[in-house]
């Protein structure tokens, strides 16, 4: 059985191989959406605004750098600027489209709800920038509030395990809340 | 039928194909930056007959936010016919949306052998509305534009010839509830706890949200408004629509407000 790829392993892949980007997109759409519909008045300028996020993000593959952070720090960072700048600007630009010769996307009702539909499939928080394990961990301990031993149980995993998970995630969370900060 | 998730993925996987295709053949760079300027005339056609066509193209117009409280009438309001929005637009350090001024005339003005008195309103300039921008605290951030509506965070002035108002302001441009706080001009260090004490706040605003603007009016014929201050000398040359306002507006980090100084050029 194929192991699945990491994110960042799809962000290196995707420079050969387009539809390792495709994959990275199916699996954040939902979340970046959700992300700018929590913060723009209407479906339509949040999927605006996600199409110009992943099309700046696959224009700046050459530039990511995998490391200690999960990918998607690097891509809400992009989401990140790309909702400030249309703040700043008072429009969304559409220059990482241009760029790569993408046509503009024409919302109709229908469209409207499918946006709707997969923005609400997709509530986000700072923690949707972990990986899934991380996260899991984390959630379990801090929000659930449960025994290490008991999600250890859980996830079929040792106690020091859980909470390497835990620490990783939340020394994630500190760093992309300080690059957030540092962008304002 | 349209799914836009779909369609997106598509164009997405296109151009990463497209992307590749470059990266293994660099001269297919150069050629797509040549195609570019000839596909994008038919490109343009095309968006524009789909926009006419369908109704609701993807746009970036509804980033309007509730206006700002209009507040108690002081002065009786604007006199009718008086409210100008100058033409005068500034660029902000951090770019986004120009820096505008908007002056009137109360209709208690005061008796006529006096100077007459006039207000002046700043704002970030949308669509040819000053308003305000829900950042630095303002609006709970909601990252909308508030159109500010005649009178609130005026200042009036009696001048026949000149008034300024020098002054730190968050670079959302609103200073009212919910803002973080700035300090006052004279403020040695803009962001200490102290000094958001003193200018009636709970947090001082982070220095890169804080710009120093210096604006007022400057009439009758007064051509060229000048600012030196230790960031630099800027000119501000005025039209006659603009009504003798003038803004300036300047990062609040670097720049001593003490030391800065107008001079204004009076054509006759």
């Amino acid at each position: 059985m194929r192991r699945q790829r990491s994110d960042a392993e799809l962000l290196v892949a995707a420079r050969e191989d387009a539809e390792a980007f495709g994959e990275f997109y199916d699996r954040h759409i939902a979340k970046v959406l959700a992300f700018f519909r929590r913060r723009v008045p209407n479906p339509e300028l949040a999927m605006d605004l996600a199409a110009e996020t992943f099309a700046a993000a696959l224009g700046s593959l050459s530039n990511y750098i995998p490391g200690e952070e999960p990918a998607t720090a690097w891509l809400f960072g992009i989401a990140r600027h790309r909702w400030v700048d249309a703040i700043r600007r008072g429009r969304v630009e559409d220059r990482a489209r241009r760029t790569l010769e993408m046509q503009r996307l024409v919302v109709d009702d229908h469209a409207v709800a499918v946006i709707e539909r997969v923005a609400a499939g997709g509530a986000l928080d700072l923690l949707e920038v972990l990986p899934d394990d991380q996260r899991d961990a984390l959630v379990a301990r801090h929000l659930d509030g449960r025994a290490y031993s008991e999600i250890a149980a859980e996830l079929r995993c040792s106690e020091s395990v859980v909470r390497k998970r835990v620490s990783r995630g939340l020394t994630s969370l500190r760093k992309v809340a300080q690059r957030w900060a540092s962008d304002d | 039928m349209t799914d836009p998730i779909r369609k997106l993925r598509r164009e997405l996987v296109a151009a990463a194909r497209r992307e590749a295709a470059r990266t293994r053949d660099p001269l297919a760079g150069s050629r797509r930056t040549r195609g570019v300027a000839g596909k994008g005339r038919k490109t343009l056609v095309l968006v524009l007959l789909l926009v006419a066509a369908s109704g609701t193209a993807v746009a970036a117009t509804q980033l309007f936010g509730p206006p700002v409280h209009p507040g108690p009438v002081v002065l009786g309001g604007p006199k009718p016919g008086s409210v100008v929005l100058a033409p005068l637009r500034v660029r902000d350090p951090a770019g986004g949306l120009p820096w505008g001024v908007r002056i009137y005339t109360p209709r208690r003005s005061g008796p006529a052998a006096h100077s007459p008195l006039s207000c002046v309103q700043i704002g970030r300039v949308l669509n040819g509305r000053l308003g305000v921008i829900g950042e630095d605290g303002a609006f709970d951030n909601d990252g909308l534009f508030h159109v500010l509506p005649v009178e609130p965070l005026a200042k009036c002035v009696r001048a026949a010839w000149f008034a300024s108002f020098p002054g730190y302001t968050p670079a959302s441009a609103f200073t009212g509830h919910g803002s973080c706080a700035a300090p006052p001009p004279g403020a040695a260090d803009p962001t200490t706890k102290r000094t958001a004490r003193a200018a009636g706040g709970s947090r001082a605003c982070a220095i890169a949200d804080l710009r120093l603007v210096v604006y007022g009016v400057a009439r009758p014929h007064a051509t060229i408004v000048r600012l030196a201050s230790t960031s630099g000398v800027r000119n501000e040359r005025l039209v006659a629509g603009d009504h003798g306002a003038f803004i300036f507006v300047l990062t609040a980090a670097g720049v001593d407000a003490s030391r800065a100084h107008l001079r204004v050029t009076f054509g006759y």
